[in-house]
């Protein structure tokens, strides 16, 4: 099961899925990222990556691996947009011209399975 | 490209509106492990193999090298005499330390005062002979 319901997401622990996201008010250019993160209610880091957008949009694929071995139940996701990003040694995004988080915090539920993959 | 009505604030913040929807592109899942049939290597991990690989083949390489140093350092201590008709000396023999080279000049004649007889050549002989001595 992957359900894309307003911005909650709910999908079954190790399914896969994809979901496009858009954005209007500025025209972001190449250089430009979508930083998509996904925490568990701890605060624990479980899925973080840096998107170029096409067209002011991009696509965030869930492959079994990225929640296979999570603990079913509530987390939160949000999208943040760095304008001409900083990066680190490593790739790492640490800054930017300008950061925007254009929504709090939103929903992401993660359903018990029955049968392991 | 085609571009969306930019809402830039006063201040100069882009105002953001987001919007999300199911995408039916799904990318096919990699394997990370390498080790199942069928699906697509992860390119990271394959790259990284690949690069592992490669250090372990480097490695591997820099080990024969002193392998085979230590070798030719065991059959040619201080002291070993290294004789060849030619006047080089090759490298892995130089690269042990210091030779000093003793060339003798020989004639058919020479060859003939040993204690065993040959046959003589049409052409005679001459030539010389290189004694390399290692000396460190």
């Amino acid at each position: 099961m992957f359900i894309v319901d307003g911005n909650t997401i709910t999908l079954s622990r190790g399914d896969t899925g994809a979901l496009e996201i858009s954005a209007e008010g500025y025209n972001f250019g190449e250089n430009d990222r979508a930083l998509f993160s996904v925490k568990a209610g701890n605060g624990t880091l479980v899925k973080q990556r840096a998107y170029q957008m096409t067209n002011n949009s991009f696509t965030v694929t869930f492959f079994n691996s990225d929640t296979d071995l999570l603990t079913p139940g509530g987390y939160t996701w949000d999208v943040r947009y760095v304008i001409n990003p900083y990066y680190d040694d490593a790739g790492n995004i640490v800054d930017g011209d300008q950061v925007l988080t254009p929504n709090n915090p939103m929903t992401m539920n993660l359903l018990t399975v029955v049968g392991d993959i | 490209m085609p571009e969306t009505d930019t809402n830039i604030n006063e201040q100069g913040i882009p105002q953001i509106v987001m919007s999300v929807s199911p995408s039916s592109v799904v990318q096919a899942p990699t394997d990370k492990t390498l080790s199942v049939s069928e699906m697509p290597a992860d390119a990271k991990v394959t790259g990284d193999a690949i690069r592992t690989v490669a250090d372990d083949l480097s490695d591997l390489a820099s080990d024969v090298s002193g392998l085979l140093a230590n070798a030719i350092g065991t059959i040619f201590p201080v002291g070993a005499i290294y004789v060849t008709a030619g006047d080089d000396l090759p490298d892995a023999l130089q690269q042990l330390g210091d030779w000093m080279e003793i060339a003798i000049p020989l004639t058919w004649g020479d060859i003939k005062r040993g204690t065993r007889s040959y046959a003589e050549p049409e052409t005679g002989y001459t030539g010389t002979i290189h004694f390399w001595l290692r000396t460190t």
